[in-house]
């Protein structure tokens, strides 16, 4: 058990070694010094209050789409459409705050305006969510390929909504909305940043999904991602699941849309997504699907991304875009870290109990540095013990 | 047990293999020599450390002591492809296959050939299972297979991937008479060309049939090695589990009204016959046992009876419910259910504890979440050994998951009105089997409805009352237990007997 805490430990260290040489590499590669881009990295995410608030401007909505996608990739559920979601739930949320703008004369407090926005923004990334579980539930199309494709659809009704109906009368460079009343705006949290109040909506979340981990609900979708009758048993049907699933992550993703707009960019804007769904898929499997390593996968994403701009204008000669490439390699390297736990007798962990030191358990597959009790990561679960035998 | 010098070349010598899981010793100094050209039966009650000898023999767990030799010179594989260069292949007792996949192409992905054409290897394939004397589908996803196909599937691909020692883990716990008697046969050919087998196995009769040596287990040490010829099976019983209590007394039940009813069922899957119009009623205190060769359409009764399955024609209803419900409905309602197979109604990953408490998740549950002492309770009153409610289900041995299944389903539930259980004692030992059924007559006992169903024709006589034959998907006998001998129903099975109703008793 010893060695085998050491291989994983190894693995992880050479996850992280590859990740340095690569970014070394590459820096060197754009003609300028390692050390010199590290110190552009740090400064880039911690040298002043705004740095660091837009470090967490940028978790949050990353933060809350993979926090919101934990049930249904528990389920086995591969939902990739959070950026069509967040599209939709910008839309509705930019919509329905000027229609009830209007309504007040213009004039509308804030205490209407941002219920109307998180509601209606859920409202439009839950919608969209639906559509590709009605699909799959009655003609079982396949649920990554009509999400996926979804996504183009929202980007393209979004490009059309900037030039119709929502869009700004003044002359501008790019598409976009008007700027949103005052009122609608979330206000600073941090006087100085950009960092605002939906920082607490992703605390408030991920205790609520580390609530919802310990449910029945949470074990029945454990289950009918392995074992389809005992599933059936328990009354997670596939309808059920798969519709309840995929309706959380697009409210999660509905209400990013309305952050975004009301938090950061005060009016809607062609970016609104910014790739932040699929960030959010990543972060959730990077994290284990538990909410503290959500949380922290999230930060550490968006600081990977304020770093590397700190990095650019510090070399001057190394493109901000390092971060993906970076986020390329530690995915690989986490697949490789998950796909090694898959295997049964790799994953001998204690168990906390008093004895616990030499509780013989069989675990599957459990991020490192995750202390959920019962924590899985999608898909390999029983097939611990049931490799391909799937009914 | 003497070894001639020609044959040295391929002898496995296994000395004193000790093996530990955290505190639990699965194998303590145990000694074991395979001959070439001979089957080696291993055999022991559940837990004994059977399949982990095996596993180590194979390469697939490395023992925390001890030695082994193949051929005179050291044999230590690192993995299972090692040991497999070597020579020594390994059938587990949980099948292997990749499901998505056909049986030629899961052929394709582990034979030793990586390149090797699919024509060729479905020739090859195709010529191993008629020596064998038994029809599998190569060409259709193998989780499409009945589990029996299955296990006859991954022997075929392992035969065919050549070994001059064959570990075969429990391979006939799946398997009808039909099919192990042309497995048999095989397995004999192959030793008479030189290959070493090595089966385990709780079936005594089949160790008396086939096997040249015996090696038997008890908790984790050898405590026979020798030659199988000139033990009774009542000896070799005594050395596996000591001394065995009698078999429950058949006490005639009275019958109560009826509680499981299916009319005109029609249904499809396809992982088996199509029902094809079948009527059942189960009274309540009766032991209904369904027979039939495999894939004669008992497992898909079985899913629609459990509510797993939508039929397209046909009505269930348990104890007078409205017809149609769903799965979560008739659990609610008391319906125990112990399928085919347990790795489908057990979650390895999640503690003993948690698998017996899962019901307590349904939605609309009536079970409750019990407390530490009840699930110990539980874990010793089904003899789950070990018996410890916070390990995980994935470290039990074979036997021991199917006793945990029974004990969520036969002890945990608030008294089940009926059960459906399909090879209930499938991979226990002689003992464990005689107390889970003597568990099947007290829930009868009690008023349950229980359905036995099988392809394994002793596992159904040993418990039922009244018993119905299967065939192509629809019921060609329905007998009381007294009139159901062998030769009968086995002509039913066979699809001999004429299309008698099944109401009429007078089979030819
Ligand atoms: N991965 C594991 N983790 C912890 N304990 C294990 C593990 N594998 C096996 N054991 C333990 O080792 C012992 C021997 O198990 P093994 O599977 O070898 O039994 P067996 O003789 O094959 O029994 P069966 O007839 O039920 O298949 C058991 O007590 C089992 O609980
Ligand atoms: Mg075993």
């Amino acid at each position: 058990m010893r060695s085998l805490d050491r291989q994983r430990w190894l693995l992880t260290a050479s996850v992280v070694a590859a990740v340095l040489v690569v970014a070394g590499a590459l820096i060197l590669f754009a003609g300028a010094d390692p050390l010199v881009g590290l110190q552009g990295l740090v400064e880039g995410v911690s040298s002043s209050p705004y740095r660091v608030g837009e470090v967490l401007v940028g978790a949050v909505p990353i933060g809350i789409v993979a926090l919101t996608l934990i049930p249904a990739l528990r389920a086995g559920v591969f939902s990739v459409g959070a950026e069509g979601q967040i599209i939709v739930g910008a839309i509705t949320a930019t919509g329905a705050v000027f229609a009830i703008d209007q309504l007040f004369g213009g004039a509308a407090p804030s205490v209407v305006l941002w219920p109307v926005g998180l509601l209606a923004g859920a409202a439009g990334g839950g919608a969209m969510a639906l559509l590709p579980a009605f699909l799959a539930v009655r003609w079982r199309v396949n649920e990554i390929l009509s999400t996926l494709l979804l996504n183009y659809l929202a980007a393209g009704f979004l490009g059309w909504t900037l030039r119709t109906w929502l869009a700004t009368p003044e002359e501008t460079a790019t598409p976009q909305s008007a700027k949103l009343p005052e009122a609608a705006a979330l206000p600073a949290l941090i006087p100085g940043t950009r960092a605002h109040w939906g920082i607490l909506l992703v605390i408030v979340i991920a205790v609520l999904v580390f609530l919802w981990n310990r449910s029945a609900a949470s074990t029945r979708l454990t289950v009918f991602a392995t074992r389809p009758k005992l599933a059936l048993r328990l009354g997670a049907t596939r309808s059920r699941t798969v519709y309840s699933t995929m309706l959380v992550s697009g409210l999660g993703a509905g209400v990013v849309g309305w952050i975004q707009v009301a938090g950061v960019n005060d009016r809607l804007l062609n970016s609104v997504s910014g790739g932040v769904g699929f960030s959010g898929i990543a972060v959730a499997l990077l994290g284990g699907l538990a909410p503290i390593g959500i949380v922290l996968a999230a930060l550490f994403f968006s600081a990977l991304a304020a770093g590397a701009v700190g990095m650019q204008s510090a070399t001057g000669t190394v493109p901000a875009s390092i971060a993906e490439v970076i986020k390329g390699v530690l995915l690989i390297g986490v697949a490789c870290i998950a796909a090694y736990q898959r295997n049964p007798a790799a994953v001998v962990r204690p168990v906390g109990t008093k004895d616990a030191a030499d509780e013989p358990v069989v675990l599957s597959a459990e991020p490192p540095g995750t202390a959920g009790d019962h924590e899985t990561t999608i898909g390999t679960l029983a097939e611990a013990e049931n490799e391909g035998g799937r009914p | 047990m003497t070894v001639s010098p020609q044959e040295m070349d391929r002898v496995v010598e296994a000395r004193s293999i000790s093996k530990s899981f955290g505190p639990v010793a699965a194998l303590r100094d145990v000694s074991m020599v395979v001959r070439p050209g001979a089957v080696h039966a291993l055999v022991g009650e559940n837990g004994a450390g059977k399949s982990t000898l095996a596993k180590v023999l194979a390469g697939i767990e490395r023992p925390s002591s001890g030695t082994m030799t193949l051929d005179g010179a050291v044999y230590a594989p690192r993995d299972r492809s090692e040991a497999k260069r070597r020579g020594i292949n390994m059938v587990p007792q949980q099948l292997s296959l990749v499901g998505e996949l056909s049986l030629v192409e899961n052929y394709l992905l582990v034979g030793p050939r990586r390149l090797a054409n699919r024509r060729s290897a479905r020739a090859l394939l195709a010529e191993t299972l008629s020596r064998a004397r038994v029809e599998v589908d190569l060409d259709v996803p193998t989780a499409s297979l009945t589990q029996a196909h299955r296990q006859l599937g991954e022997i075929v691909v392992a035969l065919a991937e050549g070994a001059h020692t064959l570990i075969l883990d429990e391979p006939t716990a799946s398997l009808g008479p039909l099919e192990v008697g042309g497995l048999f046969e095989h397995l004999r050919a192959l030793c008479d060309l030189g290959t070493a087998v090595v089966l385990i196995t709780h079936r005594l009769d089949e160790v008396r049939q086939v096997a040249d040596d015996l090696t038997v287990l008890s908790h984790g040490e050898g405590v026979h090695n020798g030659s199988a010829a000139g033990l009774a099976s009542g000896e070799i019983a005594r050395l596996m589990v000591g001394e065995l209590p009698p078999p429950v007394a058949r006490v005639p039940r009275a019958l109560g009204g009826v509680v499981l009813s299916a009319r005109g069922l029609v249904a499809g899957s396809t992982r088996d016959t199509r029902l094809d119009d079948v009527d059942l009623e189960v009274r309540s205190g009766e032991i209904l046992g369904i027979a039939g060769v495999a894939g004669s359409g008992q497992n898909l009764l079985l899913d629609v009876l459990g509510g797993f399955v939508e039929p397209e024609q046909g009505t269930v209803t348990l104890d007078g419910g409205a017809p149609g419900a769903s799965a979560v409905a008739l659990l609610n309602a008391g319906l125990a259910w112990i399928p085919e197979e347990r790795s489908e109604a057990l979650v390895p990953g999640l503690s003993l504890r948690d698998n017996l408490n899962l019901y307590s998740t349904a939605v609309g549950a009536v079970s409750t979440e019990r407390t530490l002492p009840h699930i110990t309770a539980d874990l010793q009153a089904f003899d789950v050994r070990p018996a410890r409610p916070e390990l995980a289900a994935a470290g039990l041995s074979g036997g021991n998951q199917q006793k945990l299944l029974a004990a969520r389903e036969l002890g945990a539930l608030p008294e089940p009105r009926a059960v459906l259980a399909y090879g209930p004692t499938q991979g226990l030992d002689q003992r464990a089997a005689q107390a889970i059924r003597g568990r099947l007559i007290d829930q009868a006992a009690a008023g349950a409805a229980v359905v036995v169903a099988s392809h394994d024709l002793e596992e159904v006589l040993a418990v039922a009352d009244r018993i119905v034959v299967m065939f192509g998907g629809r019921v060609v006998a329905d007998l009381p237990a007294a009139d159901a001998t062998t030769d009968r129903i086995g002509r039913a099975m066979a699809g001999l007997a004429d299309d008698t109703p099944p109401a009429d008793k007078d089979l030819p």
